[in-house]
């Protein structure tokens, strides 16, 4: 059983970095809107369609 | 609250909705696809920036609010490049704007495509949850570009007035409060796996090592993630008040020190798991309820706009009227109303005659006549012909700026009530510390060691854990129930404040009547009697001309009226060779009418044609509501800025007691009367109850009313619906009974533990079952409670 001396510490120690790694989230502000990624994902990309690009005014006209 | 949003665009169907905005195409639209022009020229740019992906997306997702139809408006936007909000940076510029119009997800797709659109936008990220874009632009870019681009897919921006710092701070705490739960979630997890081996029974130097890396786990928990506790009691004891931070924070410090004493001199009283998940707990229930209350908070307080109103001034130069905005104005200056417009400042005509609508400053519900050389005020609506208004007034130093500036006063002095909690902490605090003791004093004979553990086993089970955690989960659930039956409430003081209300003020015009001089009757009117008035009424600017003009809509192509004549009283014309007039006519008959009534006949040649009655109309749940109220037991006020009779006669009609009535009442004086009363809730809309709402101990505001009367109250109606007010008392009675019967509940947990204690019975593991055990099911019981 001796070997838990050393296994229990490495086991918090990685939970450490877990906890850690949630600070830097929240530190990065990934945690300040909620709501709005929620839908961000829902939201397919559809395949492009045959769009022209125009240039310098930069807008997307439909052929 | 959320509906599928169904999307139906074929022909096969009996109703036509708009490819846009989906709503029902109207049958006299000239478009046949389109309910209007606005849907349809939005619908044409969106295809033209090939982003009609945007219709797709749209069948697929949800409704936040009900789609609008697109209102086109002529607006100007040079005056956002110059504005003071931006923040700049080496290449790029930001805003925040508030964007008006956005109910879907297919929104958020659509004002994220901004950078592909406007190749100088950098970035542009919405908030769903308050509607607030945060667009980047390049240098070269212009914000002009960015809201016509937004206008012209249908959306209204409004720029966010700089309020950074405050925002900037709530970000930070709540990224602490975040840190602070992660920390307490780690040494919680950690923590349980190494005392579940001690309770089963781990012994030996294994056992010891355990005990240490429980101390040092438990560490970062108790003293960085209960700080908030700590802080709150000690705050508290400054000011010689007690909350129930109070007994967690003494039990987490007691616990803390026995746990401590233990760990180092080799004892078995380590309750560091315990500490801890009630830490966890208590921690996240609060940030629920905070999470909660900030979500409403952000969609229903103040958020300065930066709006950059306009207006047309005069200037001497080119003698011509310009646009200018609201905020470049000096007193002495001339601007142009036009019909239908606000007008902007506190001044005099000094050119045009017209009617103005004061019921949103001073609760009368009869437009006014003005003439010229009339003083005028800020905040009024002029709905009759356009006028030149001079500037004495402007800004902050109008009636409505001082009102606003008052109403901000009163709300930064209204008292803290002693909630129901912390009247239960202070009773608990001194029984415990009594106990404990009373604990010490009758051990010390048997030995003194035994004694000092039972005293302080007594402090810390008898953490008031179960309520710290219910109240807060209660509260949210409350709010969130309150805001399906249709009512807003920003703070969870109000449920305790609400159940002693004895008085209820109510504000007449907008509150108790519908607060629209209207018709209200009329009578069957011939086809040519019906364009002869309509004719006549299209001469005038009495507010009766307006009335009967909106009445009948365009239902009636007013012809030319030859020698019009305004009477006295009433109106006169000739047309198609017949002499029509209308004027007022005494009918005291007609009782049951609801009052007050102008009554009108229309004559052709003298012959009476037909009857019309107006006035404003009593809201038609506004005697059920009166009724409900008053036989609850509380006393019915009315108080408003409309003439004696008025009042007098709507008060008889909702059988509101005469001595009850206040009437003539300016904004000020409506303040005043509502601080006589005490535990006195107030209910009304429009500025002039602004300082009212704030003044009493509940402000309740109406649905649709301005902006800042929902901002000042506590409770908002979002519905202009009275029938809530019954059902507000009903629900706050509902969550106040249920807090109550969670502490009696909690109460019984405590005094097992108590008992426990004093009989020498608690260890750690005691502890760590009766502790969650008792969290959860008062919880439970709580919730289950809350439901029905």
């Amino acid at each position: 059983m001796n070997i838990l001396f050393f296994l229990v510490p490495i086991a918090i120690f990685i939970s450490a970095f877990f906890t850690l790694a949630f600070i830097w989230a929240v530190k990065s502000g990934q945690f300040d809107d909620l709501d709005t990624a929620t839908h961000r994902v829902l939201i397919n990309d559809q395949p492009k369609k045959s769009n022209e690009w125009k240039g310098n005014n930069g807008y997307y006209i439909n052929k | 609250m959320m509906q599928k949003f169904n999307s139906v665009i074929n022909n096969r169907s009996e109703l036509k909705h708009c490819k846009h905005c989906n709503l029902e195409v109207p049958e006299n639209s000239i478009h046949t696809d389109f309910c209007c022009q606005g849907c349809k020229s939005v619908f044409e740019i969106i295809t033209e920036y090939g982003l009609d992906d945007f219709y797709q997306i749209k069948e697929e997702s949800y409704l936040f609010n009900d789609p609008k139809r697109v209102q086109k408006f002529k607006y100007d936007f040079s005056y956002l490049d110059s504005s003071p909000q931006i923040q700049q940076e080496q290449s790029a510029r930001t805003l925040e704007f508030y964007i008006e119009g956005i109910h879907c997800s297919a929104c958020l797709w659509l004002i994220e495509k901004l950078p592909e659109i406007l190749p100088f936008v950098m970035s542009c990220q919405l908030r769903l949850n308050d509607s607030i874009a945060k667009i980047t632009i390049s240098q070269e870019g212009s914000f002009k570009k960015v809201a016509e681009t937004l206008v012209s897919l249908g959306y209204k921006p409004h720029a966010i007035k700089d309020n950074l710092h405050q925002s900037e701070l709530s970000r930070k705490e709540n990224h602490m409060t975040l840190i602070q739960i992660g920390v307490a979630a780690f040494s919680t997890g950690n923590l349980m796996i190494l005392a579940v081996s001690l309770y089963s029974g781990l012994t030996g130097s294994l056992a010891q090592y355990f005990d240490w890396l429980m101390l040092f786990l438990a560490l970062p928990t108790l003293t960085f993630s209960a700080a908030p506790f700590y802080k709150k009691a000690w705050y508290q004891l400054k000011f010689r008040t007690i909350s129930i931070e109070l007994p967690i924070a003494i039990s987490l410090l007691v616990g803390s020190l026995v746990s401590f004493y233990s760990v180092l001199f080799g004892y078995h009283f380590v309750y560091f798991d315990s500490l801890s998940t009630l830490v966890f707990l208590l921690l996240i229930s609060r940030y629920l309820l905070k999470r909660t209350q900030d979500s409403f908070k952000s969609q229903y307080s103040l958020l300065d706009l930066y709006d950059g109103q306009e207006v047309l001034k005069f200037d001497p130069d080119s003698q011509d009227y310009k646009k200018v905005l609201i905020d470049e104005l000096h007193v002495g200056d001339k601007v142009k109303v036009l019909s239908g417009e606000k007008i902007p400042v506190d001044g005099e005509i000094c050119s045009g005659h017209t009617s103005i609508d004061k019921s949103l400053l001073t609760g009368e519900a009869y437009p006014e006549k003005v003439n010229c050389g009339e003083q005028v005020f800020c905040g009024t609506i002029n709905i009759g012909s356009e006028i030149i208004v001079k500037a004495n007034e402007i800004g902050q130093k109008t009636r409505l700026g001082n009102i606003l500036k008052e109403t901000q006063e009163n709300l930064n002095q209204k008292s803290l009530i002693i909630s129901l909690s912390n009247t239960f902490a202070r009773i608990f605090v001194s029984c415990i510390l009594i106990l404990s003791i009373m604990v010490f004093i009758f051990t010390v004979p048997l030995s003194l060691e035994e004694a000092i553990s039972r005293a302080l086993s007594v402090i810390i089970i008898s953490c008031p854990c179960a309520i710290a955690l219910t109240i807060p989960l209660l509260l949210t659930q409350a709010l969130h129930q309150a805001i399906q039956k249709g009512f807003i409430i920003k703070s969870t003081d109000v449920f305790e404040q609400l159940i002693q209300i004895k008085n209820i003020i109510f504000d007449k015009t907008g509150t108790l009547t519908e607060g629209r001089f209207q018709v209200l009757s009329i009578s069957t009117l011939s086809p040519e009697a019906k364009q002869a008035l309509v004719s006549l009424e299209s001469q005038s600017n009495h507010p009766i001309a307006h009335a009967v003009k909106t009445h009948f809509n365009s239902e009636v192509e007013p012809c030319s009226v030859k020698d019009f004549h305004i009477l006295p009283q009433g109106i006169k014309g000739t047309i198609k060779g017949s002499s029509w007039e209308v004027i007022p006519f005494e009918n005291h008959s007609n009782e049951d009418m609801n009052q007050p009534l102008t009554q009108l006949i229309l004559k052709k040649d003298g012959n009476p044609q037909g009857y019309l009655t107006l006035g404003d109309k009593i809201r038609f749940e506004s005697n059920q509501t009166i009724e409900k109220l008053s036989n609850q037991g509380l006393e019915i006020h009315l108080l408003s800025g409309d003439q004696e009779s008025t009042c007098k006669h709507v008060a008889r009609k909702l059988n509101i007691q005469e001595e009850n009535v206040f009437f003539q009442h300016s904004p000020e004086e409506k303040q005043r009367v509502t601080s006589q009363f005490q535990q006195v809730a107030m209910i009304g809309d429009g500025a002039n109850d602004m300082m009212a709402l704030s003044t009493a101990n509940i402000g309740i505001s109406i649905g649709g009313c301005l902006k800042e009367g929902s901002q000042v109250a506590d409770i908002h109606f979002i519905e202009s619906n009275l029938n809530l007010l019954p059902e507000l008392f009903k629900h706050a009675h509902k969550t106040v009974r249920l807090i109550k019967v969670s502490i009696v509940f909690s109460l019984f947990y405590n005094l097992i533990g108590v008992t426990a204690a004093m009989l020498g019975w608690v260890t750690p593991l005691f502890a760590a079952i009766l502790m969650p055990l008792s969290s959860i099911t008062v919880l439970l019981g709580a919730l289950i409670g809350g439901k029905k």
